[in-house]
């Protein structure tokens, strides 16, 4: 390898490590302080382009692949035959008789009907599904933003746990257990409290939503953990917890002894 | 362990292993930390959908690199942005950042190098790519890459002298 293909390569790429390569690097003393000069820019060339990555990147792309994407949701096309284009109405109607068409628009309306009754419902479903979906998230979010409720172990002092339910306009009636965290916040623009309680699993987040509307009750995998939401009587009750933890008792036994004032 | 599971800790594992430099490839191919996230999030989720269609996770990096590169072209199809400087309070604001004059010289030069130039160079400094892999990822002769990278490399240098003998 003569100098100018050596200075070739090195430009090129100066971690370049073929044995023709390094040895004129050996022999030529020239050639040598290019290469180190060149090093040297491959050195600050590598650390110019390291950009860190955002705080919880990771984190996010995880959770994200269990949100259903768009085209998941992406509706089926409607199958219909050629007579029910528009296109084609008049060939429709020269095929029958008036009788014969009476008892086709009949059908025609029964069926129409019956599609009408089934959009009805599934835009209701699907409102349903909606909400629960957006509150889940919701709470997913809050829950995933506060990771040092998880790491609470010391009980907190029971008058604050009052006082938190009172800001919220409730009442504890009977012991619901040891609370690890209590906070305040607003979630959908309602007043909430969120509470962590030590499961014999692991922590159960337990979330209030004072006047959310969700009606029903929902239950959710996230990951690693299960979430069930449902409706009471003053709002929304979130509980998260790992899915082999008897959350429908514990969300019974919270709902009982919470009272509104 | 459940088909489910398994599929589950595969691309736990591809987004640990590769987030870092798919990051890095989005940012200095479109030089906006925000939409270089968004493009790593498009992208895993077209791995998540399509990981059955990796036979072979040591080809994790280049399908990968593929998918950021198809992200971004779809982004442009949209709305192109010119990148003439680099929001560097946004870039700084994470940790491990080299606040030397060189450094910020490098990176202003690098985002205002031709599309054509800015890209083998980042295949090879990123994601470690020789000359042979940059060409068959990018669909040119392994000449065209050459003259490609010794280019960018080039104007870098340039630069960077440039603003020394000032």
């Amino acid at each position: 390898m003569n100098c100018q293909t050596f200075r070739e390569y090195c430009t090129l790429n100066p971690t370049y490590r073929k044995q023709a390569f390094l040895r004129h690097k050996q022999a030529c003393s020239a050639c040598a302080d290019f290469a180190d000069e060149m090093m040297l820019f491959e050195q600050t060339l590598v650390e110019a382009m390291k950009i860190e990555i955002p705080a919880g990147l990771t984190e996010r792309i995880l959770h994200r692949q269990t949100i259903p994407s768009a085209d998941d949701q992406r509706l089926p096309t409607p199958v219909g035959s050629d007579e029910r284009k528009t296109g084609h109405l008049f060939k429709f109607l020269k095929r029958y008789t008036p009788s014969q068409l009476a008892s086709q628009w009949f059908h025609y309306s029964i069926y129409a009907l019956a599609a009408s009754l089934v959009l009805a419902i599934g835009l209701l479903v699907g409102s349903l599904w909606w909400q629960s979906h957006v509150l889940q998230q919701q709470v997913i979010a809050y829950i995933e933003n506060e990771p040092h409720a998880f790491l609470m172990n010391d009980e907190v002092p029971p008058d604050e746990v009052r006082a938190m339910f009172q800001a919220i306009g409730a009442k504890l009636t009977s012991d619901i257990g040891p609370v690890n965290f209590c906070n305040l916040l607003t979630i959908q623009d309602y007043a909430s409290a969120h509470i962590v309680l030590t499961g014999t699993k692991g922590p159960i987040n337990v979330l209030f939503i004072r006047d959310s509307q969700l009606t029903g009750y929902h239950t959710f995998s996230h990951g690693k953990l299960k979430s069930i939401i449902f409706s009471a009587t003053w709002g929304n009750l979130a509980i998260v917890g790992v899915p082999e933890e008897p959350l429908e008792k514990i969300a019974v036994r919270l709902n009982e002894a919470v009272i509104w004032l | 362990m459940k088909p489910s599971d398994k599929r589950q800790v595969r691309f736990e594992r591809l987004v640990k292993t590769w987030t870092k430099d798919v990051f890095r490839y989005a940012f200095w191919l479109c030089g906006d930390q925000h939409i270089a996230e968004e493009l790593v999030q498009e992208t895993f989720t077209r791995v998540w959908k399509y990981l059955d269609q990796l036979s072979d996770d040591n080809a994790a990096k280049s399908w990968l690199f593929t998918i950021v590169k198809r992200e971004n072209a779809r982004r442009y199809e949209r709305y192109c942005p010119e990148i003439e400087t680099l929001d560097h309070d946004q870039i700084a604001a994470n940790g491990d950042y080299d606040t030397s004059t060189e450094a910020f010289v490098l990176r202003q030069a690098l985002a205002k190098l031709p599309d054509e130039y800015r890209e083998p160079l980042i295949l090879q400094v990123i994601a470690g790519y020789s000359i042979k892999e940059i060409a068959l990822q990018m669909d040119l002769s392994t000449g065209a890459v050459m003259t490609r990278v010794h280019r960018a490399r080039q104007k870098l240098r340039d630069t960077l002298q440039g603003t020394e003998n000032k």
